[in-house]
């Protein structure tokens, strides 16, 4: 359990220094033990437990925009379950529960089985088209041909940076239409 | 889209790097003193006798109380813009303005006074004070919850709160260099009738807010959600 924490406590030191191959670790890393939380916390609110990707999916992304708030001496998992609690709530009243969250959910996670993915993510997806065509191209490529930037400036005959920019944008208004859905 | 694709997007986007929160901080804050002191300047103006006063410790004390709750709110809001931050071990620090507050309190006690104790504590133009903090205080308080916004605080009133300190512990400064009342006593009566309505402003319904009290039922209800019970509340909507 410590193991596992201080070495995500590194890989986001590895990742914020520019480490993007530490920062893919890292969320790989804790996506299972995000997912068992929300699971759990869907269980407990007598939601479909199926739901659990969105939720998650909501997560990664806060983390994401949010990483600059992580004081980079202090240990990284407190800080991202506090954001994993947060998320979990708010998805949970944007179901119309009321909301009963363990404060402990988020405390011992690593300890059961990690769970398997279950039913695939829609509110992502869904969102996604509603971005502008250029952002929602530049996302897609990124995510689902898995290209590179550089193939995908390539392809759309863009600059490195313009996709680096775009990039950025659609993942910043994909997540402020997630969160005001 | 599957998870995995969205790590792999995330990862993607790596390199983009957010401005540390105290530096948008700072940056708004800049960008509204000038309204703050254009209004300061407008309406009130630098007190005529201010080399005299400067002689007065009384009249340097209040820009210490003032300072001192400006940067201790600062300290605060900064701490709290952090998700998993909480007030415990913090707190204090807002204790600072009130102690120098209760000494010059108690040192203006023992000296022989001329004038009433509720002329002292009334002061003179209670009315225009009560008036221009708040005025000044809004730009400061739009900036600072702009700049706390970048953040990801999870506890909107409270951070809401802090914020309205900080711009009234700001505006007060400036109102400091007009006002000619220099008892610590109408320090007092400044410090805690004009900028009390900023945090209740700021706060956003933060009575409703049951923040803390459900812990023990190891129930979470966050304050201020813009869509259910509080109305329309851009500022207390969490940032993560």
């Amino acid at each position: 359990m410590r193991e596992h924490k201080d070495e995500w406590t590194g890989l986001m030191r590895s990742a914020i220094a520019g480490d993007s191959a530490a920062y893919h670790r890292l969320l790989k890393a804790v996506t299972p033990v995000l997912r068992a939380a929300a699971r759990r916390g869907l269980a407990r609110a007598g939601q479909p437990v199926d739901q659990s990707e969105d939720i998650v999916q909501d997560i990664l992304l806060a983390v994401h925009l949010k990483r600059h708030t992580w004081d980079a001496n202090a240990p990284f998992a407190p800080w991202l379950f506090a954001i994993a609690r947060n998320k979990l709530i708010d998805s949970l009243r944007r179901r119309g529960r009321r909301v009963f969250v363990n404060i402990d959910d988020f405390a011992e996670t690593l300890s059961g089985e990690p769970a398997a993915e279950t039913a695939p993510a829609s509110e992502v997806a869904a969102q996604l088209q509603s971005l502008p065509a250029r952002q929602r191209d530049i996302l897609q490529s990124i995510a689902v041909d898995s290209a590179s930037i550089k193939d995908t400036a390539a392809k759309f005959a863009m600059s490195e940076g313009a996709v680096r920019v775009a990039l950025h944008r659609g993942l910043a208004s994909l997540t402020a239409k997630l969160r005001g859905q | 889209m599957e998870t995995d694709q969205l790590i792999r997007t995330l990862a993607a986007d790596n390199t983009h790097r957010e401005r540390p929160v105290g530096f948008v901080l700072a940056l708004a804050l800049l960008a509204a003193a000038p309204v703050s002191a254009a209004i300061f300047f407008a309406e009130l103006g630098v007190r005529p006798d201010v080399m005299a006063a400067m002689r007065n410790p009384f009249f340097d004390l209040k820009f210490a109380v003032t300072l001192a709750l400006a940067s201790s709110a600062i300290a605060v809001s900064l701490h709290l813009s952090r998700p998993e931050a909480s007030l415990r071990g913090f707190g204090w620090l807002l204790l600072i303005p009130a102690g120098l507050l209760v000494a010059g309190i108690s040192g203006e006690m023992m000296m022989p006074q001329r004038m009433p104790i509720m002329m002292r504590l009334m002061g003179r133009n209670s009315m225009v004070c009560l008036m221009a903090i708040p005025a000044m205080s809004l730009p400061l308080l739009a900036a600072a919850l702009v700049g706390l916004r970048h953040g990801a605080p999870t506890r909107p009133a409270v951070t809401g709160a802090i914020a309205g300190l900080l711009s009234a512990g700001l505006a007060a400064m400036l109102y400091a260099a007009h006002c000619t009342d220099d008892s610590p006593l109408f320090v007092f009566f400044l410090r805690f009738t004009p900028p009390a309505p900023a945090p209740r402003r700021s706060a956003c319904g933060g009575s409703a807010a049951p923040v803390g009290r459900s812990r023990a039922a190891a129930v979470r209800k966050w304050p201020c959600r813009p869509a259910d019970q509080h109305g329309p509340c851009l500022r207390g909507r969490r940032a993560c």
